[in-house]
């Protein structure tokens, strides 16, 4: 064996001089490591909510409007393609699903109350994959297909209405000629959304019969779309540019710039609080080394006399820290590891589900293994581990041999 | 004795005892500045959502809050307002009625919100009437005027000046028509109210929507939400026994708002117990090494007759005099952060979106509070004085014999 191998089982039996010891400093490591990679986890799955919550209600992961849409929702910025040519524009590999949208705002009206509501016109078989609105209403049915006068509304915005399955409504919106369109429609389905603020606010009726209720013959306000790939929303976008180049295209990040926003933060909060729990580890850790070294003092001091290059005692050292920090992050990952895998079933946040509404998430948070982030957050853990020991190892590899063999306990 | 014993025991290993020191002082400071972070968002959070509409107290007939329907309204409103500014802590109070509506200019039409509003108690009450940002807000007996969110009267294609029509449903299905002036526009900065708000005095919406002398909350305002929460009992007792009307506090006018609180501290009281887990055991490796490597000293002080009890106490000096420093000047700094930033404000530019979103500028004022001052430092104490015991113990267990031959 070679100088050089030699310190690897020097360093190894060194650690476990004062198995004790060793032993709480992997402990305080571990969990560091642990809170690090469950943070993260977490928050990911956070804003993994927050964009599905933010894409799932009706925004999809880009839309299609007529300019000055967006900042005045109402009938007149509508739009009309030829049915050929829309087709052909989204008929792309990228895009899973896409859905022609009439959306007005306008008032229901049951017998004892009324309220505003934004009225939505769409074809729901082809919500699917889109939206909320594709999943199954929580009872009823959908409108029949055609100019049918049936409507579907939120659970507790037909509380609000004291209306139920079976009876009638009235819509009202201004039509293309600015006048009040005025329609009975008989209550079919209820949906449940998530947010509180969909279920009291939407209507859904027919594409159809909301295109002849407003008389805007084959116009539509918006066209949304979902992809398989999220990531490329941004080309897509650049590609229906080119298409629909008069309209207003937008990715979802335009249109809930609020999402976009807790990504960012909680990007910032997970390197925040992986620098601040590694500053406090390291200084257990280098505590700890220091005195693993300065006991030891004796002992590197004759390995010195005997003829060790300070080079090799310095590598032995941080070797030392390698192994310590090293077990430590694993041990850290493991636990974190396990403890993401125990909620894969999603945590429940169950009675502050109207809180997580507030900061945008769903009640339910499903926090998943990133590979990538759990190696990036461990190499660092244990590289600046390993660096911030280069001072203990220093003080060890500095000693004069003569005076170090000479010193007494 | 043992105090200078300890005292200097600390300082045989200057290096290592400032190193601890520093690792207690930056978890006091940061749990210090922390909580005085989280509980000032908070309480902004609460003022701000509840300042544009809500009020500090709201009076209410039972029930409207969950189902707001036009016919519970509370009877005489002025009388009961007579009534209950007599409580010193309600600074204002005024009544209130809610309805719906369709408005129309001669070419558009949209559903929005109206609120009727008393022109002489509403500023003290809601910010409206400071957000106005054309025009004027109503004075006293202003009659058919109405003011409209900024995007509302873009929307409608109207300015100040113009005439818009209303069209409502009134008490039992009535028809509430009437036609008023626009005087002023109002901007929240929240787009969804800018869009679907409207304000029209008391007096008039209680004719268009035929519910003649009647409200349907009456709203409170004192020091902060936080005051006048303390002082609902008092407010209740002020009002008929018999009425059916009930006194909500902020929790319960804005239950997410709470919700969302407390699952902020549910997280962030996590992240605490951590953050002193961490902190611990970073500290007890330096502490039990601290009696591992004396052990011949403490074997040869056991031999002369010195009781393992009062070895023990020395360590355990030791060990509250670290603590001590190491929390004092966390203390020191986390308040001197905290007291920095209470003043300036912490603005957070990304954030201001989001925090528009609870009705918040863009600033984070912390505060100051016994508690967030002194809970984290009070915990991390606790928790490392626990650990603390432990090289205590195996003192007590120490043979002097054997220990005097250990190196």
């Amino acid at each position: 064996m070679t100088q050089k191998t030699l310190i690897i089982p020097i360093a190894w039996r060194s650690l476990w001089r004062n198995s004790r010891r060793t032993l709480i400093t992997f402990a305080a490591i571990a969990v560091g490591v642990w809170s690090m990679i469950t943070l993260a986890a977490f928050m990911d799955a956070w804003v993994g909510s927050v964009v599905h919550e933010a894409t799932n209600n009706l925004t999809g992961h880009g839309q299609i409007h007529q300019q000055g849409y967006l900042d005045d929702p109402s009938v007149e910025y509508r739009f009309s393609l030829p049915p050929a040519s829309l087709d052909e524009a989204m008929e792309s590999p990228q895009i899973k699903a896409w859905n022609r949208r009439v959306r007005v705002p306008g008032i229901v009206r049951s017998e004892r109350e009324s309220a505003p509501i934004t009225l939505i016109g769409l074809d729901p078989a082809r919500e699917v994959d889109l939206s909320f609105y594709g999943n199954e209403l929580s009872s009823g049915r959908q409108p029949k297909e055609g100019r049918t006068a049936e409507i579907v509304l939120g659970r507790r915005l037909a509380e609000r209405l004291h209306t139920r399955i079976g009876k009638r409504v009235v819509i009202l919106s201004q039509n293309s000629s600015g006048e009040i369109a005025e329609s009975g429609l008989r209550v079919v389905g209820l949906f449940d959304a998530s947010l509180e603020e969909i279920e009291l606010g939407f209507v859904f009726i027919t594409l159809q019969k909301a295109q002849s209720l407003l008389d805007i013959k084959d116009a539509v306000h918006e066209v949304a779309f979902t992809l398989y790939n999220p990531e490329e929303v941004q080309s897509e976008v650049d590609r229906l540019k080119q298409v629909f180049s008069d309209l207003e295209l937008s990715t979802w990040s335009d249109l809930q710039p609020l999402a976009q926003t807790m990504q960012e933060m909680s990007a910032a909060m997970i390197g925040v609080w992986t620098v601040i729990m590694f500053i406090i580890i390291a200084f257990g850790m280098v505590n700890t080394l220091l005195m693993a070294v300065y006991e030891r003092t004796r002992e590197f001091g004759l390995l010195q006399a005997l003829g060790m290059k300070p080079r090799l005692i310095l590598s032995q050292v941080l070797l030392e820290a390698a192994f310590m920090v090293g077990i430590g992050v694993v041990v850290g990952m493991v636990i974190s590891i396990l403890s993401i895998y125990a909620f894969t079933d999603g945590l429940d946040l169950g009675p502050l589900a109207a809180g997580a509404d507030l900061f945008g998430s769903g009640r339910v948070l499903y926090p998943k293994l990133d590979l990538i982030i759990i190696f990036a957050i461990s190499s660092f853990v244990w590289i600046m581990g390993i660096l911030s020991c280069l001072w203990p190892a220093w003080r060890a590899a500095r000693r004069v041999p003569v005076t170090t063999i000479n010193q007494s306990y | 004795m043992i105090f200078a014993l300890a005292r200097r025991n600390l300082w045989r290993q200057p290096r290592r005892t400032i190193l601890s020191t520093l690792a207690i002082a930056l978890t006091t400071t940061l749990m210090v500045f922390m909580l005085s972070f989280q509980f000032g968002g908070y309480l902004g959070m609460i003022e701000s959502s509840m300042a544009l509409f809500d009020g500090h107290l709201q009076i209410q007939v039972k029930g409207y809050k969950k189902d707001p329907s036009i016919r519970k309204t509370i009877d005489n409103p002025n009388n009961l307002l007579s009534k209950i500014i007599q409580n010193p802590k309600v600074k204002h109070a005024g009544g209130r009625a809610n309805g719906f509506g369709l408005l129309s200019s001669p070419t558009r039409s949209f559903g929005a919100m109206i609120i009727g509003v008393q022109p002489e108690h509403e500023p003290g009450l809601s910010t409206v009437p400071k957000k106005i940002v054309e025009g004027r807000f109503f004075s006293q007996g202003a009659d058919n005027e109405i003011i409209l969110g900024q995007r509302l009267a873009q929307n409608l294609g109207l300015k100040v000046g113009d005439a818009v029509t209303l069209l409502g449903t009134g008490l039992n299905g009535s028809m509430a028509v009437d036609s008023l002036q626009i005087i002023g526009l109002f901007k929240s900065g929240i787009p969804e109210i800018d869009r679907r708000f409207a304000e029209m005095p008391l007096t008039r919406f209680q004719e268009t929507f035929s519910i003649p002398d009647q409200a349907h909350s009456i709203v409170l305002s004192g020091a902060s939400a936080i005051a006048l929460q303390e002082e609902k009992e008092n407010i209740l007792a002020l009002l008929d026994s018999d009425s059916n009307l009930v006194v909500l506090d902020w929790t319960e006018l804005q239950p997410p708002i709470l919700q969302a609180i407390l699952l902020d501290m549910s997280s962030a009281l996590l992240i605490y117990v951590v953050l002193i887990i961490v902190v611990t055991f970073s500290l007890l490796n330096s502490l039990l090494m601290s009696v591992l490597e004396r052990t011949r000293e403490f074997g040869m002080l056991m031999a002369l007759g010195m009781k393992p009890a009062i070895l023990g106490k020395v360590v355990w000096v030791e060990t509250l005099m670290l603590i001590l420093f190491g929390v004092l000047t966390g203390l020191l700094f986390g308040y001197a952060i905290s007291e920095y930033y209470h003043q300036t404000g912490i603005y957070f530019e990304a954030m201001e979106e989001m925090m528009a979103e609870f009705g918040m500028s863009g600033s984070i004022y912390p505060i100051i509070h016994p508690f967030t001052l002194f809970a984290g430092p009070l915990f991390i104490s606790l928790s490392i004085a626990l650990a603390g015991l432990y090289p205590i113990l195996r003192i007590r267990r120490l043979e002097p014999v054997m220990a005097m031959r250990k190196i």
